[in-house]
Protein backbone atom coordinates (compact mmCIF):
# COMPACT_ATOMS: atom_id res chain seq x y z
CA UNK A 1 0.00 0.00 0.00
CA UNK A 2 2.34 2.44 1.18
CA UNK A 3 4.98 0.88 -2.01
CA UNK A 4 2.39 2.29 -4.33
CA UNK A 5 1.57 5.51 -3.49
CA UNK A 6 5.39 6.88 -3.33
CA UNK A 7 5.20 5.51 -7.08
CA UNK A 8 2.26 7.36 -7.51
CA UNK A 9 3.79 10.36 -6.03
CA UNK A 10 6.77 10.07 -7.76
CA UNK A 11 4.94 9.88 -11.53
CA UNK A 12 3.31 12.68 -10.57
CA UNK A 13 5.99 14.77 -9.72
CA UNK A 14 7.21 13.34 -13.36
CA UNK A 15 4.47 14.25 -15.01
CA UNK A 16 4.34 17.93 -13.12
CA UNK A 17 8.23 18.42 -14.26
CA UNK A 18 7.84 17.83 -17.50
CA UNK A 19 4.94 19.93 -18.17
CA UNK A 20 7.30 22.70 -16.42
CA UNK A 21 10.14 21.04 -18.71
CA UNK A 22 7.80 21.56 -21.67
CA UNK A 23 6.59 25.70 -20.85
CA UNK A 24 9.69 26.32 -19.65
CA UNK A 25 11.57 25.20 -22.58
CA UNK A 26 9.12 27.38 -25.29
CA UNK A 27 10.93 29.81 -26.11
CA UNK A 28 13.74 27.82 -26.59
CA UNK A 29 11.89 26.03 -29.22
CA UNK A 30 10.71 29.33 -30.74
CA UNK A 31 13.95 31.15 -30.68
CA UNK A 32 15.68 28.15 -32.58
CA UNK A 33 12.98 27.18 -35.32
CA UNK A 34 12.05 30.77 -35.60
CA UNK A 35 15.00 32.67 -36.15
CA UNK A 36 14.14 35.46 -33.32
CA UNK A 37 14.24 38.29 -35.91
CA UNK A 38 10.92 37.14 -37.73
CA UNK A 39 9.26 37.04 -34.31
CA UNK A 40 8.27 41.06 -34.31
CA UNK A 41 6.57 40.67 -37.83
CA UNK A 42 3.23 41.91 -37.46
CA UNK A 43 0.38 39.05 -38.46
CA UNK A 44 -1.54 41.36 -40.64
CA UNK A 45 0.78 41.24 -43.60
CA UNK A 46 0.46 36.98 -43.38
CA UNK A 47 -3.00 37.27 -43.27
CA UNK A 48 -3.89 38.61 -46.42
CA UNK A 49 -3.27 35.90 -49.06
CA UNK A 50 -1.12 36.14 -52.33
CA UNK A 51 -3.88 35.68 -54.89
CA UNK A 52 -6.03 38.27 -52.74
CA UNK A 53 -2.82 40.34 -53.62
CA UNK A 54 -3.04 39.62 -57.18
CA UNK A 55 -7.12 39.70 -57.39
CA UNK A 56 -7.18 43.56 -55.88
CA UNK A 57 -5.20 44.51 -58.80
CA UNK A 58 -7.18 42.82 -61.10
CA UNK A 59 -9.95 44.82 -63.58
CA UNK A 60 -12.03 41.29 -63.10
CA UNK A 61 -12.89 38.01 -64.95
CA UNK A 62 -13.82 38.98 -68.62
CA UNK A 63 -17.48 38.60 -69.13
CA UNK A 64 -17.45 38.05 -72.90
CA UNK A 65 -14.72 38.81 -75.15
CA UNK A 66 -15.38 39.70 -78.48
CA UNK A 67 -12.44 39.31 -81.36
CA UNK A 68 -12.16 43.05 -82.53
CA UNK A 69 -14.37 43.98 -85.76
CA UNK A 70 -10.97 44.81 -87.80
CA UNK A 71 -9.83 41.52 -87.36
CA UNK A 72 -12.98 39.24 -88.26
CA UNK A 73 -13.16 41.36 -91.23
CA UNK A 74 -10.20 40.31 -92.43
CA UNK A 75 -10.37 36.49 -91.27
CA UNK A 76 -13.75 36.36 -93.54
CA UNK A 77 -12.36 38.16 -96.63
CA UNK A 78 -10.75 35.13 -98.67
CA UNK A 79 -7.24 35.81 -98.34
CA UNK A 80 -4.67 36.18 -101.77
CA UNK A 81 -1.65 34.32 -101.52
CA UNK A 82 1.46 34.82 -102.25
CA UNK A 83 2.25 32.91 -105.57
CA UNK A 84 5.56 31.39 -105.03
CA UNK A 85 4.33 29.90 -101.64
CA UNK A 86 3.96 26.14 -101.82
CA UNK A 87 -0.03 25.55 -101.85
CA UNK A 88 0.24 23.05 -98.63
CA UNK A 89 2.68 23.49 -96.09
CA UNK A 90 5.94 21.94 -95.59
CA UNK A 91 4.56 19.22 -92.61
CA UNK A 92 1.64 18.53 -94.74
CA UNK A 93 3.76 17.65 -97.68
CA UNK A 94 5.93 15.20 -95.16
CA UNK A 95 2.99 13.73 -94.27
CA UNK A 96 1.88 12.61 -97.27
CA UNK A 97 5.09 11.75 -98.49
CA UNK A 98 4.88 8.93 -95.19
CA UNK A 99 1.52 8.22 -95.38
CA UNK A 100 0.14 8.57 -99.03
CA UNK A 101 -3.47 9.69 -98.83
CA UNK A 102 -6.06 6.88 -99.79
CA UNK A 103 -8.06 7.40 -102.47
CA UNK A 104 -11.25 9.74 -102.71
CA UNK A 105 -13.68 7.18 -102.43
CA UNK A 106 -12.04 5.74 -99.12
CA UNK A 107 -12.80 9.45 -97.42
CA UNK A 108 -15.91 9.39 -98.79
CA UNK A 109 -16.45 5.96 -96.17
CA UNK A 110 -14.02 6.31 -93.26
CA UNK A 111 -14.99 9.17 -91.44
CA UNK A 112 -11.72 11.22 -89.92
CA UNK A 113 -10.16 11.39 -86.65
CA UNK A 114 -11.37 14.30 -84.97
CA UNK A 115 -10.30 15.57 -82.25
CA UNK A 116 -12.53 14.75 -78.59
CA UNK A 117 -15.79 17.25 -78.05
CA UNK A 118 -14.08 18.27 -74.42
CA UNK A 119 -11.17 20.38 -76.66
CA UNK A 120 -13.61 22.46 -78.78
CA UNK A 121 -11.32 24.21 -80.14
CA UNK A 122 -11.95 24.02 -83.08
CA UNK A 123 -15.63 23.09 -84.75
CA UNK A 124 -15.14 19.81 -87.23
CA UNK A 125 -17.59 21.06 -89.58
CA UNK A 126 -15.88 23.89 -90.43
CA UNK A 127 -12.41 22.50 -90.70
CA UNK A 128 -14.12 19.99 -93.12
CA UNK A 129 -15.50 22.14 -95.11
CA UNK A 130 -13.08 24.39 -95.93
CA UNK A 131 -14.69 27.00 -97.49
CA UNK A 132 -12.28 27.25 -100.97
CA UNK A 133 -10.05 29.98 -100.38
CA UNK A 134 -11.66 31.05 -97.15
CA UNK A 135 -9.76 31.04 -94.06
CA UNK A 136 -8.74 28.41 -92.70
CA UNK A 137 -9.74 26.87 -88.54
CA UNK A 138 -6.68 28.44 -87.40
CA UNK A 139 -7.49 27.15 -84.23
CA UNK A 140 -5.06 27.78 -81.59
CA UNK A 141 -4.55 24.83 -79.45
CA UNK A 142 -2.99 21.34 -78.54
CA UNK A 143 -2.00 20.74 -81.89
CA UNK A 144 -4.16 17.88 -83.53
CA UNK A 145 -2.93 17.24 -87.73
CA UNK A 146 -6.47 17.86 -88.73
CA UNK A 147 -6.60 17.84 -92.86
CA UNK A 148 -2.82 16.35 -92.89
CA UNK A 149 -2.67 12.76 -93.93
CA UNK A 150 -6.24 11.14 -93.72
CA UNK A 151 -8.69 13.93 -95.56
CA UNK A 152 -6.99 16.29 -98.18
CA UNK A 153 -8.88 19.68 -98.41
CA UNK A 154 -11.54 19.09 -100.92
CA UNK A 155 -10.15 22.45 -102.75
CA UNK A 156 -6.41 20.92 -103.18
CA UNK A 157 -4.66 22.07 -100.59
CA UNK A 158 -5.48 25.03 -97.69
CA UNK A 159 -5.60 28.18 -98.75
CA UNK A 160 -2.04 29.24 -99.03
CA UNK A 161 0.07 31.44 -96.05
CA UNK A 162 -2.38 29.96 -93.52
CA UNK A 163 -0.44 26.93 -91.92
CA UNK A 164 -2.80 24.67 -89.94
CA UNK A 165 -2.40 23.64 -85.92
CA UNK A 166 -0.14 21.16 -86.07
CA UNK A 167 2.52 21.78 -83.43
CA UNK A 168 1.99 20.23 -80.07
CA UNK A 169 2.40 22.10 -76.70
CA UNK A 170 5.30 20.83 -75.25
CA UNK A 171 4.61 18.07 -72.12
CA UNK A 172 5.50 18.95 -69.20
CA UNK A 173 7.29 16.52 -67.09
CA UNK A 174 6.95 16.13 -63.48
CA UNK A 175 9.74 16.53 -60.87
CA UNK A 176 8.36 14.15 -59.31
CA UNK A 177 9.14 10.35 -60.34
CA UNK A 178 6.55 7.89 -61.17
CA UNK A 179 5.65 5.06 -58.69
CA UNK A 180 6.89 2.51 -60.93
CA UNK A 181 9.97 4.18 -61.36
CA UNK A 182 10.59 4.93 -58.17
CA UNK A 183 9.81 1.25 -57.24
CA UNK A 184 12.64 0.24 -60.26
CA UNK A 185 15.25 2.31 -58.22
CA UNK A 186 14.56 1.04 -55.04
CA UNK A 187 14.49 -2.39 -56.65
CA UNK A 188 18.14 -1.53 -57.70
CA UNK A 189 19.59 -0.53 -54.49
CA UNK A 190 18.14 -3.74 -53.04
CA UNK A 191 20.06 -5.48 -55.37
CA UNK A 192 23.47 -4.20 -54.98
CA UNK A 193 22.70 -4.10 -51.18
CA UNK A 194 22.54 -7.55 -51.38
CA UNK A 195 25.37 -8.08 -53.84
CA UNK A 196 27.75 -6.41 -52.05
CA UNK A 197 27.93 -8.71 -49.25
CA UNK A 198 27.04 -12.15 -50.84
CA UNK A 199 30.72 -10.83 -53.59
CA UNK A 200 32.70 -9.93 -50.54
CA UNK A 201 31.98 -13.42 -48.26
CA UNK A 202 32.55 -15.34 -51.72
CA UNK A 203 36.18 -13.65 -51.85
CA UNK A 204 36.90 -13.85 -48.34
CA UNK A 205 36.11 -18.00 -48.77
CA UNK A 206 38.03 -18.19 -52.15
CA UNK A 207 40.56 -16.06 -49.92
CA UNK A 208 40.89 -19.18 -47.42
CA UNK A 209 41.02 -21.15 -49.58
CA UNK B 1 15.24 8.03 -13.40
CA UNK B 2 17.82 10.50 -11.84
CA UNK B 3 19.13 11.54 -15.61
CA UNK B 4 15.69 12.03 -16.85
CA UNK B 5 15.08 14.68 -13.98
CA UNK B 6 18.73 16.41 -14.86
CA UNK B 7 17.80 16.27 -18.41
CA UNK B 8 14.27 17.48 -18.02
CA UNK B 9 15.87 20.34 -15.57
CA UNK B 10 18.75 21.01 -18.36
CA UNK B 11 16.23 21.78 -20.85
CA UNK B 12 14.07 23.48 -18.95
CA UNK B 13 17.42 26.55 -18.08
CA UNK B 14 18.20 26.29 -21.26
CA UNK B 15 14.73 27.60 -22.43
CA UNK B 16 14.27 30.20 -19.38
CA UNK B 17 18.13 31.25 -20.61
CA UNK B 18 16.63 31.67 -24.22
CA UNK B 19 13.64 33.19 -23.30
CA UNK B 20 16.02 36.20 -21.28
CA UNK B 21 18.34 36.84 -24.18
CA UNK B 22 15.29 36.94 -26.53
CA UNK B 23 13.92 39.77 -24.25
CA UNK B 24 17.47 41.67 -24.44
CA UNK B 25 17.75 41.55 -27.66
CA UNK B 26 17.96 45.09 -28.94
CA UNK B 27 14.61 45.53 -30.95
CA UNK B 28 15.01 47.15 -34.56
CA UNK B 29 15.39 50.73 -34.53
CA UNK B 30 17.63 51.01 -31.19
CA UNK B 31 20.39 51.46 -33.38
CA UNK B 32 21.29 51.78 -36.91
CA UNK B 33 23.63 48.59 -36.85
CA UNK B 34 20.62 46.39 -36.00
CA UNK B 35 18.25 48.27 -38.55
CA UNK B 36 21.05 47.08 -41.50
CA UNK B 37 21.42 43.24 -39.86
CA UNK B 38 17.67 43.17 -39.52
CA UNK B 39 17.12 44.05 -43.31
CA UNK B 40 19.81 41.30 -44.33
CA UNK B 41 17.07 38.70 -42.95
CA UNK B 42 14.01 40.10 -43.64
CA UNK B 43 13.71 42.83 -46.63
CA UNK B 44 11.56 45.88 -45.79
CA UNK B 45 8.74 46.99 -48.11
CA UNK B 46 9.28 49.98 -50.01
CA UNK B 47 7.22 52.31 -51.38
CA UNK B 48 6.89 50.48 -55.21
CA UNK B 49 7.78 46.92 -53.89
CA UNK B 50 6.16 44.43 -51.57
CA UNK B 51 8.31 41.66 -50.15
CA UNK B 52 6.35 38.30 -49.95
CA UNK B 53 6.44 36.34 -46.33
CA UNK B 54 7.62 32.40 -46.25
CA UNK B 55 3.52 31.52 -45.97
CA UNK B 56 2.66 33.97 -49.33
CA UNK B 57 5.66 31.98 -51.08
CA UNK B 58 4.63 28.62 -50.46
CA UNK B 59 0.91 30.01 -51.54
CA UNK B 60 2.68 30.46 -54.69
CA UNK B 61 4.19 27.54 -55.29
CA UNK B 62 1.44 25.25 -54.84
CA UNK B 63 -1.28 27.42 -56.80
CA UNK B 64 0.98 27.16 -59.94
CA UNK B 65 2.16 29.38 -62.76
CA UNK B 66 5.00 30.44 -61.07
CA UNK B 67 8.07 28.98 -62.53
CA UNK B 68 10.02 30.51 -59.81
CA UNK B 69 8.88 31.26 -55.97
CA UNK B 70 8.30 34.90 -56.14
CA UNK B 71 10.09 37.42 -53.52
CA UNK B 72 8.65 40.40 -53.86
CA UNK B 73 5.63 41.84 -55.98
CA UNK B 74 5.28 45.59 -57.22
CA UNK B 75 2.99 47.77 -54.96
CA UNK B 76 -0.50 48.28 -57.15
CA UNK B 77 -2.59 50.00 -54.65
CA UNK B 78 -5.17 50.26 -57.19
CA UNK B 79 -7.60 47.97 -59.44
CA UNK B 80 -5.78 48.19 -62.87
CA UNK B 81 -7.80 49.00 -65.61
CA UNK B 82 -7.43 48.08 -69.15
CA UNK B 83 -4.33 49.38 -71.01
CA UNK B 84 -3.25 49.95 -67.27
CA UNK B 85 0.77 48.50 -66.69
CA UNK B 86 3.51 48.88 -64.27
CA UNK B 87 7.23 48.97 -64.97
CA UNK B 88 9.71 49.26 -62.37
CA UNK B 89 13.16 46.81 -62.12
CA UNK B 90 14.74 49.81 -59.59
CA UNK B 91 17.23 48.03 -57.52
CA UNK B 92 16.51 44.46 -59.02
CA UNK B 93 19.23 42.18 -60.07
CA UNK B 94 19.75 40.15 -63.12
CA UNK B 95 18.64 36.84 -63.15
CA UNK B 96 16.43 34.43 -65.21
CA UNK B 97 13.47 36.24 -66.44
CA UNK B 98 9.82 34.43 -66.12
CA UNK B 99 6.45 35.78 -67.23
CA UNK B 100 3.29 34.88 -65.51
CA UNK B 101 -0.27 35.41 -67.36
CA UNK B 102 -3.38 34.26 -65.73
CA UNK B 103 -6.47 34.50 -67.72
CA UNK B 104 -8.97 34.91 -65.15
CA UNK B 105 -7.30 37.58 -63.56
CA UNK B 106 -6.18 39.10 -66.93
CA UNK B 107 -3.14 39.84 -65.54
CA UNK B 108 0.41 39.26 -66.52
CA UNK B 109 3.37 39.37 -64.52
CA UNK B 110 7.01 39.63 -65.06
CA UNK B 111 9.46 38.14 -62.70
CA UNK B 112 13.38 38.14 -62.55
CA UNK B 113 15.28 36.64 -60.51
CA UNK B 114 11.45 35.92 -58.23
CA UNK B 115 11.00 40.28 -58.23
CA UNK B 116 8.26 41.31 -60.21
CA UNK B 117 9.46 44.30 -62.51
CA UNK B 118 6.21 44.50 -64.40
CA UNK B 119 2.59 43.79 -64.60
CA UNK B 120 0.20 44.53 -67.35
CA UNK B 121 -3.69 43.87 -67.83
CA UNK B 122 -3.56 41.49 -70.63
CA UNK B 123 -5.77 40.25 -73.89
CA UNK B 124 -6.78 36.92 -74.15
CA UNK B 125 -7.98 34.48 -76.70
CA UNK B 126 -12.15 34.69 -77.27
CA UNK B 127 -13.91 31.47 -76.69
CA UNK B 128 -13.68 30.46 -79.98
CA UNK B 129 -9.91 31.41 -80.19
CA UNK B 130 -8.57 29.77 -76.43
CA UNK B 131 -5.27 31.14 -75.71
CA UNK B 132 -3.79 27.60 -74.68
CA UNK B 133 -2.48 26.93 -71.20
CA UNK B 134 0.63 25.84 -70.44
CA UNK B 135 4.37 26.60 -70.51
CA UNK B 136 6.10 27.96 -73.07
CA UNK B 137 9.80 29.04 -73.91
CA UNK B 138 9.96 31.93 -75.91
CA UNK B 139 10.50 30.83 -79.19
CA UNK B 140 11.01 33.97 -81.51
CA UNK B 141 11.28 37.75 -80.94
CA UNK B 142 10.09 40.15 -83.78
CA UNK B 143 10.44 43.47 -83.34
CA UNK B 144 8.01 45.23 -86.03
CA UNK B 145 6.59 41.66 -86.83
CA UNK B 146 3.23 41.60 -89.33
CA UNK B 147 1.03 38.84 -88.74
CA UNK B 148 0.96 36.85 -92.21
CA UNK B 149 -2.41 35.17 -90.84
CA UNK B 150 -4.17 38.33 -90.08
CA UNK B 151 -2.74 40.66 -91.71
CA UNK B 152 -2.48 42.82 -88.91
CA UNK B 153 0.62 44.78 -86.83
CA UNK B 154 1.96 42.62 -83.67
CA UNK B 155 5.04 44.65 -82.39
CA UNK B 156 7.00 43.35 -80.34
CA UNK B 157 5.71 39.52 -81.22
CA UNK B 158 7.46 36.59 -78.41
CA UNK B 159 6.28 33.73 -79.98
CA UNK B 160 5.55 30.86 -77.67
CA UNK B 161 4.09 28.39 -80.27
CA UNK B 162 4.58 27.35 -84.07
CA UNK B 163 0.78 28.12 -84.60
CA UNK B 164 1.40 31.51 -83.93
CA UNK B 165 0.34 32.15 -80.23
CA UNK B 166 2.82 35.20 -78.98
CA UNK B 167 2.74 37.78 -76.68
CA UNK B 168 2.47 40.84 -78.59
CA UNK B 169 1.73 44.97 -78.34
CA UNK B 170 -2.21 45.47 -78.66
CA UNK B 171 -4.68 48.37 -78.03
CA UNK B 172 -5.76 46.67 -75.12
CA UNK B 173 -9.50 47.80 -74.45
CA UNK B 174 -12.83 46.67 -72.60
CA UNK B 175 -14.77 43.96 -74.59
CA UNK B 176 -11.78 42.74 -77.11
CA UNK B 177 -9.91 39.15 -77.51
CA UNK B 178 -7.60 38.32 -79.45
CA UNK B 179 -7.67 34.77 -81.81
CA UNK B 180 -5.11 32.75 -78.66
CA UNK B 181 -2.36 35.52 -78.47
CA UNK B 182 -1.46 37.16 -75.13
CA UNK B 183 -2.33 40.98 -75.94
CA UNK B 184 -0.64 43.87 -73.85
CA UNK B 185 -0.35 47.71 -74.13
CA UNK B 186 2.58 48.53 -76.91
CA UNK B 187 4.22 50.27 -74.64
CA UNK B 188 4.31 47.55 -72.29
CA UNK B 189 5.75 45.54 -74.80
CA UNK B 190 8.31 47.02 -75.99
CA UNK B 191 9.86 46.84 -72.16
CA UNK B 192 9.09 43.30 -72.15
CA UNK B 193 10.84 42.53 -75.78
CA UNK B 194 13.80 44.44 -74.18
CA UNK B 195 13.83 42.44 -70.93
CA UNK B 196 13.35 38.99 -72.37
CA UNK B 197 15.74 36.78 -74.68
CA UNK B 198 14.85 33.59 -76.45
CA UNK B 199 14.48 30.88 -74.04
CA UNK B 200 12.55 32.55 -71.44
CA UNK B 201 9.72 30.85 -69.86
CA UNK B 202 6.03 31.74 -70.26
CA UNK B 203 3.25 30.09 -67.93
CA UNK B 204 -0.19 30.80 -68.84
CA UNK B 205 -2.75 29.09 -66.12
CA UNK B 206 -5.84 29.87 -65.47
CA UNK B 207 -6.43 30.29 -61.79
CA UNK B 208 -9.55 29.51 -59.62
CA UNK B 209 -11.03 31.91 -57.33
Amino acid sequence: MWGIRTVQKHKLAIAGLMCLAGVASAPLAVTSFGGGSDLSLPGVKTAERLMAMLDARSPGEREAGALTQSKRRLAAAPRVGTPGKPSTPPLEQLAQVIVPPPPASAIVEVPPILPPPASGIVEPPAVLAGAPGGFGPGGFGPGIVVGGVGAPPAGGGSPPGVSPPTTEVPPVTSAVPEPGTWAMMLLGFAMIGSAMPRRRRRALLSARA
Amino acid sequence: MKWLALTLVAVAAGGLFAAQLGDSRPRPGDSTETVTTAKAFVPQDTAARVYLTPEQQREASADGGFRETPRSLLRVDRRMQYGDFEWNDEGVPAGPVTIRVDLRTQLLSVFRGGHEIGTAVALYGADRKETPLGNFPILWKGRNHRSSLYDAPMPYTLRLTGDGVAIHGSNVRWGAATHGCVGVPTDFARRLFEATRTGDMVSIVRTTS
